[in-house]
């Protein structure tokens, strides 16, 4: 079995990360009193839901008439019509009583004056399908992330969820009939290799934007359960599509909440024109996040961007007035003096489009299950392995997502897994045989970095493929810049193999976790760039100069990327957009106007 | 380990720190207050401000405040930086011989001034 | 620029020690985390320090930079006297180069029951709380647990197994102001003790090096009275 001295530990179910979606379900199963562990690469309140600034989205109604069909019909139109219409109705549905469940368990919302939870304007929310703009999204001020996150780990803390914190998942565990059994760990803090044997294991990682130069991302968004699944035989989902935030500071790339828009903030370009109702004339600054973004990079190439580059634009709110933004905004005050150096209250906050959200992920159904196809259909569960969250691919975000829908997501969708996965370990009471060599593969790797003298540090490569996929895969794209990063990109994944590290030490060695990151954001890189080469069409982020249109003929339809170790290189699949919703009628793909 | 806690005893010793530490901020400018305006102090005139019962107990509580003030201020100290038991306990016993021969002391001191 | 930076490495049983960096480096613009990033991809791949969000709300990078205590990734290089000395933060122990083992700063976290305690039925939708109630929260619900000010205090540092620290103070009162919790009396009885909050004495150092501007001091002020008004 397992070599003797290698720690191992057995639960009914594992999760792995600690963010919004992985505390979630964690919560879920700890109340249910199953034997539940955390796996988190940092203390779980360090995870990137932690940033989520603007708010949460759900028809509550608490300031204007609203109801959650109007909020599916927003996010099926956000969509750009490539979400799963089942999936967005279940989200809608349930997202009145998944906040509700939130402010119960104490999260501190902000308040309006009759006691009710405070909601802000976001963009691409609508009243009535397509009507006024609706004011759908719950807030705590604009540190909305931190309060969610924190609340989650506090009740876990009560529910006495274990966790095991700086632990840094490796691979999946899979027998020869397909189960997941768990996954491999290494300790961070002591550098050892440990096995976590599990009848469900969940995915909720997180988002990878780090394969881009300039991200809304921690450093920590390296997309590992997406390598992991990757490894194991499995596809991902639409990873052409990478949402950019019209709003990130320059540079830096620190986030600027759409929220800021929702107060009555607004775009202008150097000459001081407030140019959005140019290109959205009814929702104008609140139109969705893909076209706001495209508009801002028309303003940029057209020479009327802001500073002595022309590299952004401003987004001014002085005139909500100090008090305003101190009492609604101060993490975006503090943010922007902290890292571009302005006061909000005195001067516009420059700003540009900056990678933020991976709209694809691992393939999922709507009760968290990973699905591919095997044998009989496109969406065949994976028996035990879950994934919610950025890492998932529901589908509910589509070809873009909604502000305030991604913090949702995660409490709807981690609920749901975790009430998925209580059946599934009632059905599956037994653990099945784990496979002779579990750790094999994952010693492998670890043994690969202990090698000495190479070439190449994992920095280098590390920078150059950020520096390509900024380059090649931005928010517009041709087949020809595509066609060069995918060229570009094998070679740096070339010289991977003779990257090496000068330290080799086994505690905390963060150097080492560093190469197997970039292990997990290179497919990742490579999967992007496939999938955004083979779909010649325009939807949501994905924009194609050379396709400047959409083309529901052809591509309505989602796009599956595997990484077919053997005959060499990747594959593409496609499966149908599941149209129909649960219990209400479909919309139908039309022509997509703010 | 088990550690034992909540016994009330951080609230009350804060608040006779800030009682006895208030009731020497009214008592001493009032006190000296008379003393200088007795004209100008000699032994006689010294004594003589202590003779009334009155003044003998608001001294005596004055010196019961400082003491307990003290006594509190010295158990904070012990407690930040002398961890050892056997050592602490020996000081607090020490200090508090001290502080109530002190008090034991004032009481001789003051009731000894007779006109 | 140059820099002053704690190093040890527990495999080697070298005793810890300061190692000297020149880094060709602008700083304008640029974060004590954006040096340290650098120092590890061009000069030196084994320092080993925590980061995550770089922007100041994870908590992750609490080091100590010239004797401050402050978060890497907030912290601007310009102005910082040279060579810019940079420490783990002090008091816990060190379990590699700027590394801290924060697991005593979690355990008096957990201690405060830092989850809203309300055993009512649970109603169909929010409980009610006026904007005036919610504002209590404000300055308490904000911190991010990056430690800086409980390893700031010496009351911590005298006794930092039972002394909670600012921090894990902070987040207790911000459970008693809500509103919404019903356990005041519980937490105020498990407060109510010679260490764990009455080793405050009211210095402020945490209030001076909270990343986030928040006042543990005056949460703590604020229990006190309570345990007055409730003791008188």
């Amino acid at each position: 079995m397992t070599k003797p001295g290698i720690p191992r530990r057995t639960f009914d179910a594992v999760i792995v990360g600690g963010g919004g979606a992985g505390l979630r379900a964690a919560l879920q199963l700890a109340q249910a009193n199953l034997k539940v562990a955390v796996l988190s690469k940092v203390f779980p309140t360090r995870s990137h839901t932690v940033s989520a600034q603007g708010g949460i989205t759900a028809a509550l109604a608490n300031v204007s008439e609203d109801n959650w069909h109007w909020h599916m019909y927003d996010t099926v139109k956000g969509s750009d019509y490539l979400g799963d219409q089942d999936a967005i109705e279940f989200m809608c549905r349930n997202a009145p009583s998944a906040v509700y469940e939130l402010e119960h368990m104490g999260l501190p919302f902000s308040r309006l004056d009759n006691g009710k939870i405070y909601q802000r304007p976001f963009g691409g929310q609508s009243k009535n399908y397509g009507g006024d703009q609706a004011i759908r999204t719950c807030a705590a001020a604009d540190r909305t992330g931190h309060a969610l996150l924190h609340t989650l780990y506090q009740r876990n803390i009560a529910a006495r969820t274990q966790f095991f914190d700086e632990f840094f998942a490796l691979d999946l565990i899979r027998d020869d009939d397909g189960y997941v059994l768990g996954v491999t760990a290494l300790e961070i803090e002591t550098g050892e290799a440990w096995l976590f044997e599990a009848r469900a294991t969940l995915l909720a990682t997180g988002g990878a934007c780090r394969i881009f130069r300039h991200s809304t991302n921690a450093h920590i968004n390296t997309g590992d359960g997406l390598g992991m699944v990757l490894r194991a035989g499995l596809p991902l989902e639409d990873m052409e599509f990478w949402q950019f935030h019209p709003t990130g500071i320059p540079e830096v790339g620190s986030l600027i909440t759409e929220g800021v828009r929702g107060e009555g903030g607004y775009l202008v370009n150097k000459d001081g024109e407030a140019f959005m109702p140019r290109y959205a004339p009814n929702a104008k600054d609140l139109a969705s996040r893909d076209v706001v973004a495209r508009a801002i990079a028309q303003e940029i190439r057209a020479g009327r961007g802001c500073g002595p580059h022309g590299d952004y634009v401003h987004l001014k709110i002085e005139h909500l007035g100090a008090d305003k933004i101190k009492a609604r905004l101060p993490g975006i005050r503090e943010l922007s003096m902290q890292f571009a150096g302005v006061d909000p209250i005195d001067a516009p906050i420059p700003v540009t489009p900056t990678a933020h959200y991976m709209m694809g992920g691992i393939p999922t159904n709507l009760h968290g299950q990973v699905v591919a196809p095997v044998r009989y259909g496109p969406e065949e569960p994976t028996p035990g392995l879950y994934a919610v969250g950025e890492c998932a691919c529901v589908s509910v975000h589509g070809a873009n997502r909604l502000g305030g829908n991604s913090l949702l997501d995660l409490v709807v969708f981690g609920r749901a897994a975790g009430q998925h996965m209580i059946e599934y370990l009632r059905d599956n009471p037994f653990p099945r045989p784990l496979p002779s060599t579990p750790l094999e593969r994952s010693l492998a790797r670890l043994a690969r970095w202990d090698r000495g003298e190479g070439s190449e540090t994992v920095a280098g490569l590390r920078a150059e493929m950020q520096q390509v996929m900024q380059a090649h895969c931005g928010v517009y794209r041709t087949e020809a810049l595509l066609r060069e990063g995918l060229t570009l990109l094998d070679g740096i994944e070339a010289r991977l193999p003779a990257a090496a590290l000068s330290d080799r030490s086994r505690m905390f060695n963060t150097a080492r976790l560093e190469a197997l990151e970039l292990e997990n954001l290179l497919p990742i890189a490579r999967a992007t760039l496939v999938s955004a080469l083979a779909r010649t069409e325009s939807r949501g982020a994905h924009t194609r100069e050379d396709h400047p249109d959409r083309d529901d003929d052809r591509w309505l339809r989602h796009t599956l990327y595997f990484l077919e170790h053997a005959d060499g290189r990747d594959q593409l699949d496609y499966k149908p957009v599941r149209l129909k919703p649960l219990t209400v009628e479909p919309f139908q793909p039309r022509a997509r106007t703010y | 380990m088990r550690r034992v806690g909540g016994a009330r005893r951080g609230l009350d010793m804060w608040l006779v720190q800030r009682a006895s530490a208030l009731y020497m901020l009214l008592f001493l400018p009032v006190f000296l207050a008379r003393a200088w305006l007795a004209g100008p102090l000699d032994y006689l005139v010294w004594r003589g401000l202590f003779e009334p019962v009155a003044v003998k107990v608001a001294v005596l509580l004055f010196v019961a405040a400082l003491l307990a003030h003290a006594w509190i201020g010295l158990r904070e100290i012990l407690i930040d930086y002398l961890h050892a038991l056997v050592p602490r306990l020996a000081l607090y016993f020490l200090f508090a011989t001290l502080y109530l021969g002190c008090l034991a002391w004032s009481v001789d001191i003051l009731w000894g001034v007779r006109p | 620029m140059r820099f002053r930076i704690h190093r040890y490495d527990p495999e080697s049983g070298a005793a810890p020690s300061l190692r000297d960096y020149e880094l060709d480096f602008d700083p304008k613009g640029r974060k004590v985390l954006d040096a340290l990033i650098a120092i590890k991809d061009t000069l030196d791949e084994s320092l080993a320090f925590r980061r995550s969000c770089r922007e100041g709300v994870c908590g992750s990078d609490g080091v100590n930079v010239n004797g401050r205590n402050v978060l890497a990734c907030v912290t601007p290089l310009e102005g910082l006297k040279e060579p810019i000395v940079i420490r783990p933060l002090p008091r816990l122990g060190v379990v590699r180069d700027l590394i801290v083992d924060m697991a005593q700063f979690y355990q008096h976290y957990r201690a405060v029951k830092p989850y809203l305690i309300n055993l009512d039925p649970e109603p169909e939708s929010e409980r009610p709380q006026s904007p005036e109630e919610r504002a209590e929260l404000d300055g308490l619900w904000e911190c991010i647990l990056c430690g800086c000010c409980t390893t700031s205090c010496p009351s911590f540092w005298w006794n930092p197994d039972r002394f909670l620290g600012p921090a894990a103070l902070l987040q207790g009162y911000r459970f008693i102001a809500d509103t919404r919790d019903q356990a005041t009396d519980e937490r105020l009885d498990f407060l109510e003790d010679p260490y764990r909050l009455f080793r405050c004495h009211g210095i402020m150092n945490c209030v001076e090096v909270c990343p986030k501007g928040l006042n543990p001091t005056a949460a703590i002020g604020k229990i006190k009275s309570l345990l007055v008004k409730r003791a008188l």
